[in-house]
């Protein structure tokens, strides 16, 4: 059973929920336009960077593992997605500390137990000039009019990103 | 954010990852802003009537 969410909006579309370790969590889908700057406008002004951490940690320990996180943030996709069919969102790991593959078997896990068929995802891996791989995602709707276009110019990304090796 | 400076083959990562991190960084000082505050008092408010049926 889900926890239960608010929109509060700030400048990147921010939800926030809190479980019932009282850790508080949020979630921000941040416009990120730039990212297919060869297609057109009706398709970039949908595309959204997506983050989820913890806002707030009263007791400053490590969050204990709680199954009902994996099934809120579904439910917030579900509401984000539902204002715009053509909705776009992007996630890149972070790469600090090298477990950014780890992060995204993670996130791919969550993607496919919570996935209600209406979403497609497709994954790259990005390689910069000193050959680190960053590995992103972009999920979209099945029913995203420009799917074929956006599908496209992402992988066009990372084929762009890997060349000149 | 200059659109031409992501042609550089670096760039899209750079900057995916920076943004990344700023709004990583955003998450932190969100909690202290009344508009959060205000939200977290709604979804409180919202706990509490469902936990009293």
């Amino acid at each position: 059973m889900r926890y239960n969410y608010v929109f509060w909006g700030g400048e990147h579309n921010s939800y926030v929920f809190e479980t019932d370790f009282s850790v508080v969590y949020e979630v921000k889908f941040k416009k990120s336009s730039y990212l297919f700057i060869h297609l057109s406008e009706e398709i970039t002004q949908n595309v959204f960077e997506f983050v989820i951490d913890v806002a707030f940690n009263p007791n400053q320990v490590k969050t204990p593992f709680d199954s009902r996180i994996g099934v809120t943030i579904a439910h917030i996709f579900n509401d984000f997605f539902a204002k715009n069919n053509n909705i776009v969102s992007v996630y890149i790991c972070e790469s600090n500390d090298k477990k950014q593959e780890l992060r995204m078997k993670k996130f791919n896990v969550w993607f496919h137990k919570f996935q209600d068929a209406s979403y497609m995802k497709l994954d790259e891996i990005l390689k910069d000039s000193k050959n680190n791989r960053y590995p992103i995602s972009i999920i979209l709707k099945n029913s995203n009019q420009y799917r074929m276009a956006i599908l496209e110019a992402f992988v066009s990304i990372a084929n762009f990103q890997n060349q000149d090796k | 954010m200059n659109k031409a400076a992501l042609q550089n083959k670096d760039e899209i990562i750079q900057y995916l990852l920076q943004s990344k991190k700023q709004m990583l960084n955003e998450i932190k000082t969100d909690f202290l802003k009344p508009e959060f505050q205000k939200a977290l008092a709604e979804l409180r408010l919202m706990n509490a009537k469902e936990n009293e049926v």
